[in-house]
């Protein structure tokens, strides 16, 4: 045995039956190509060969051994790598088979619930409508005081659900629906803000509301959303003030493309709430009981993000709060609103005198 | 259909919604006729020897709708000159070119819509 013959592969060695050599091919009977191993190799040379010639076809086997060898070694190690691949991919498989009913679960899930919400908002409308238009009937009845009273206060909570109904219906979407739609229509924000200082301060008897508007407020937007936007600050601007300072609107159309307005009272928002000032169902639990659902600062940006603008807020102890919103005047009322607002820039850039107005 | 008859149809199918409303009609000497869906609406004025002087429709209903009673009186030569006014709570899912009437409904603005367009 040749000493390295250990090291070798291990080779089944054809199966020849004694005195039948015809199945083995030599050099002297035929051609090579179906030698197939080392030892078959070594048993042809011993068996076969002409003794002149063993040594060189020996030095050749030995050749062969190494070679076949490590085509043998890198065949396994080649193997090994791709059973280990064919893990690896079939547990990637698995994964993202698992990941994706993971998402698609969590997706219905949360599908279901708004679909939920508006459903229950559609069907709570009815009866509420009922309640409040019931209650209105007997406030008009002119029966005892204290009926009026009792439908008043009816009317006021039945006003309030509705409102939470409302922000749910607008949620909802939001979040399923795709966005709100709107309606834009030709509107001078003044006159929308004019209304609201009116009603609010009519609605807050001793709370004052002082309102400042400077070049033109013209504009192409939703007159009920931005009656929305601008009813949902301005309350919040009373209700969270302390009462000894006026809440105050400031309007600047002084820009070609864009209106400015910024709603101000004198409360504080403390530090940790401002970050998630305009996240949804932002409220109750995180910051201080209120008698909303936390959505209408929510929808207050959405209906401001949906007119391509944009609000932020920024609030000091030493300065108070104030929403800061800026509305593009909307592109088919450029032309016209641009006019207005270059008067007022022209004048503005001469030095020319831009007096507020203030109601 | 004869001329109009000093009756209006309320159709809604929040039950409490018809009755406070017909008493309120009432009040101001209406006759008032209800129908809890679009089906039993269309029925109802088709039953009717006399035209009725307004419809307030609801939107949303079982069986048939707000919209389909509304397109189905307008296809109606019978039907299609009583005047109808939408009450919603959403207006966004009116047809175009009806008098709407948001809910809940004010009653005064209620009066105020009968008495100019009914």
């Amino acid at each position: 045995m040749h000493p390295s013959d250990n090291d070798l592969p291990v080779f089944a060695p054809p199966e020849v039956a004694e005195g039948d050599r015809s199945s083995v091919v030599t050099r002297a009977t035929g051609p090579s190509t179906l030698l197939d191993g080392p030892a078959q190799l070594k048993h042809i040379a011993q068996t076969h060969v002409l003794p002149s010639e063993g040594a060189n076809v020996l030095a050749a086997s030995e050749t062969s051994r190494r070679e076949i060898a490590e085509l043998q070694q890198r065949a396994r190690a080649l193997e090994n790598e791709i059973a280990q691949r064919k893990e690896l991919e079939s547990a990637l498989r698995e994964a993202l088979v698992r990941e994706k009913e993971a998402r698609e679960e969590a997706e219905r899930s949360v599908r279901y619930n708004e679909m939920f919400a508006g459903m229950l908002g559609h069907d709570l409308r009815n009866p509420l409508s009922a309640i409040t238009t019931g209650a209105n009937y007997i406030a008009r009845l002119n029966s005892s005081q204290k009926a009026t009273k009792a439908a008043t206060r009816i009317l006021s909570s039945a006003e309030r659900m509705a409102r939470m109904i409302d922000q749910l219906l607008d949620f909802t979407r939001i979040r399923v629906g795709g966005g709100l739609a709107l309606a834009p229509t030709r509107l001078d924000l003044d006159e929308l803000l004019y209304k609201i200082k009116d009603e609010l301060e009519a609605a807050h008897p001793g709370r004052s509301i002082v309102f400042e508007v400077v070049g033109s407020a013209l504009g192409e937007w939703d007159h009920d959303r931005l009656l929305q936007v601008f009813s949902n600050l301005v309350g919040n601007a009373l209700h969270h003030g302390t009462g000894a300072a006026p809440v105050h609107i400031r309007c600047d159309g002084s820009a070609r493309a864009h209106i400015d307005v910024s709603v101000h009272n004198d409360g504080v928002v403390p530090a940790e709430v401002l970050p998630v000032m305009f996240e949804p169902f932002r409220g109750n639990a995180r910051y201080q009981r209120t008698r909303g659902l936390g959505l209408g600062l929510f929808i207050t940006q959405q209906i401001v993000a949906a007119h391509g603008g944009t609000i932020d807020v920024a609030s000091t102890a030493e300065g108070g709060t104030t929403f800061h919103l800026v509305l593009p005047r909307g592109m088919s009322r450029r032309a016209n609103a641009a006019d207005a607002a270059d008067a007022v820039g022209a004048a503005g850039a001469a030095g020319g005198p831009v007096t507020p107005a203030i109601h | 259909m004869r001329p109009a008859s000093n009756t209006i149809v309320v159709v809604d199918d929040e039950e409490t919604i018809c009755e406070t409303l017909k008493d309120v009609l009432e009040e101001e000497g209406y006759q008032v006729e209800v129908a809890g869906d679009g089906v039993d609406a269309l029925a109802l004025l088709r039953r009717l020897t006399v035209m009725p002087r307004m419809v307030i429709l609801d939107l949303l209903m079982p069986r048939m709708d707000g919209n389909t009673v509304f397109s189905t009186m307008k296809a109606d030569p019978t039907l299609a000159d009583i005047p109808v006014v939408i009450s919603t709570s959403d207006p966004s899912r009116a047809p175009s070119g009806v008098l709407i009437m948001k809910k809940p409904v004010d009653l005064d603005v209620l009066l105020d819509t009968v008495r100019k367009h009914a």
